[in-house]
């Protein structure tokens, strides 16, 4: 069966922005809604061995996706390929999903008044396409593909370096993977 | 990600206690009914008062949401505790008010004025919801793994001794028609049942007495405990409430103007603090909690982000909404 994953590569990434910037024109957001940021830690060390490390951010598009559970209206759905997504003729914009995420993936569209989040592009990826993020990559920091298909390039990843994934202790099974930046051997 | 991480505004606040004090104020009229005696036509002014609490948290409830028009939406899954809480508010106003139409004056009565199995039926759903109702108020924010100061188990114990407290205030005010005269005068009642009356509005003062005691005792302990915790963004907020940013309405207003002052009112036996005064004081504490804690709802920390959103200016979306609109651009 698919299953979605996204692996982020820390080593490569550079923190442009690029996918931000792509992300919100495909998507079309509102100004004040963000999908996927670029978080950044540092800088760190003392010259000249100085170094900054960047976190592109997005919906985790976890295993156990807390704000699926906790969607009243049953309108935040999990699809069996994995993707979380929200149904907006029946979201009533409670926000509790919003609160229930810890990754701060949800974003509450107030103009139109349901929540919005990544999809990892549903539309594009199942018309065989990679998500906008991706594409526009240019140090192909992330990896998109099936974790269970195992000659995707995700999966052997996944299987050969040493990744890490965020909030793993709360238990929601996050299936964005990262190399970390000073690190990922396997 | 939203740039504005509080999406719960005051409404959700109000909402917490007006669904706490409802449930309380229904709750305790129903003891008080079966287990004490009081006769209920002292209770029926305050079970339409809880009912009439209920129904305005949920009209908050509805007037939050980003589609109204879909609010019996609330009632799809039952994995949501949100369900639970809009099935709970809902079976407590029918179970509530099955049980005052009992209670209506006599001219008032019709043909279910026999049925006393009506009446029972309804107390006995209104006794039980009403109870879930206080402690899911704080089930719903504990339940969040995404807040750590929330997720705990402390945040539902103390949602409902504050609930029991705002309720008892709120019973002790209303009792046998305490609101007279604002409203109708029913002083007949209060006259009939003297007894009764002066029993159950000392009991209400005790018990608001002592659940202020054990308020503040498990409200310190849990900022303390928070303080001490292991989560750095647990710890951040407690630090806040004791000696930071939030410190002056900690102290100053949730433990000494929301607890301490109702508490030394009821203490002092003096007719205007504890009839007035102490419950006021106390509704208003209860209402300072839920602010306080819907207000401080800082999400688990994954390094970098909040230096991320600290580093956006504040109202860009606005600024940039308007710089746009002004020139070719035409807005996004």
């Amino acid at each position: 069966m698919t299953r979605y994953a996204m692996v982020i590569d820390q080593r490569r990434c550079i923190g442009c922005q690029s996918c931000t910037v792509a992300c919100r024109t495909w998507n079309d957001l509102p100004m004040d809604i963000i999908y996927n940021p670029v978080v950044s830690k540092g800088v760190e060390g003392e010259w000249p061995n100085v170094h900054a490390y960047y976190t592109p951010m997005l919906c985790m598009h976890c295993e156990k996706a807390p704000c699926v559970l906790c969607c009243p209206a049953g309108a935040s759905k999990k699809d069996d390929d994995g993707i979380v997504w929200v149904d907006p003729n029946k979201c009533m914009g409670c926000k509790v999903c919003a609160q229930s995420c810890p990754y701060g993936a949800r974003s509450m569209n107030h103009k139109e008044g349901y929540i919005r989040k990544c999809t990892f592009c549903k539309d594009r990826v199942r018309e065989g396409e990679m998500p906008y993020c991706v594409n526009t990559c240019h140090q192909k920091a992330r990896i998109f593909g099936d974790l269970d298909d195992p000659n995707s390039e995700v999966s052997k990843l996944v299987g050969s370096l040493r990744t890490e994934r965020l909030l793993t202790e709360l238990g929601t099974e996050p299936q964005v993977y990262y190399i970390p930046d000073l690190g990922g051997q396997g | 990600m939203d740039m504005n991480t509080k999406f719960w505004k005051w409404p959700i606040a109000v909402y917490l206690f007006l669904g706490g004090l409802g449930g309380g104020t229904i709750f305790l009229s129903m003891i008080f009914f079966y287990m004490l005696g009081t006769p209920g036509e002292l209770l029926a002014w305050p079970v339409f008062l809880g009912v009439v609490m209920l129904a305005l948290g949920c009209l908050l409830l509805i007037f939050e949401l980003g589609q109204p028009k879909l609010f019996v939406r609330a009632f799809i899954t039952k994995t949501a505790i949100i369900k639970w809480g809009a099935v709970l508010l809902s079976i407590a106003m029918i179970g509530a008010l099955l049980w005052w139409i009992f209670f209506w004056p006599a001219q008032w009565q019709c043909f279910w004025y026999e049925w006393t199995w009506l009446r029972d039926f309804g107390a006995i759903f209104a006794a039980v919801s009403s109870l879930g109702l206080m402690i899911y108020t704080g089930i719903l924010l504990s339940s969040m793994k995404a807040r750590p100061f929330w997720n705990t188990p402390a945040v539902p114990i103390l949602f409902t001794v504050s609930a029991l407290s705002t309720g008892s205030a709120l019973l002790a005010m209303s009792l046998g028609g305490g609101l007279d005269f604002l409203f109708f005068p029913r002083a007949d009642i209060t006259f009939t049942f003297a007894g009764a009356y002066g029993f159950a509005y000392e009991l209400c003062h005790t018990i608001d007495t002592i659940l202020i005691v054990a308020e503040i005792i498990i409200l310190l302990l849990f900022v303390v405990m928070q303080y001490s915790s292991s989560d750095v963004t647990a710890k951040a907020v407690a630090k806040r409430w004791l000696a930071g940013n939030t410190a002056l309405i900690f102290w100053g207003g949730m433990i000494v103007v929301g607890l301490l002052c109702p508490l030394l009112c009821y203490l002092s036996g003096i007719t205007f603090l504890t009839a007035f005064l102490a419950p006021v004081l106390a509704l208003a504490g209860g209402v300072l909690l839920r602010f306080l804690f819907v207000y401080n709802n800082d999400r688990r920390d994954i390094e970098g982000t909040s230096r991320y959103f600290d580093r956006l200016p504040s109202k860009d979306a606005e600024f940039l909404h308007a710089a746009w609109n002004k020139d070719s651009f035409g807005g996004y």
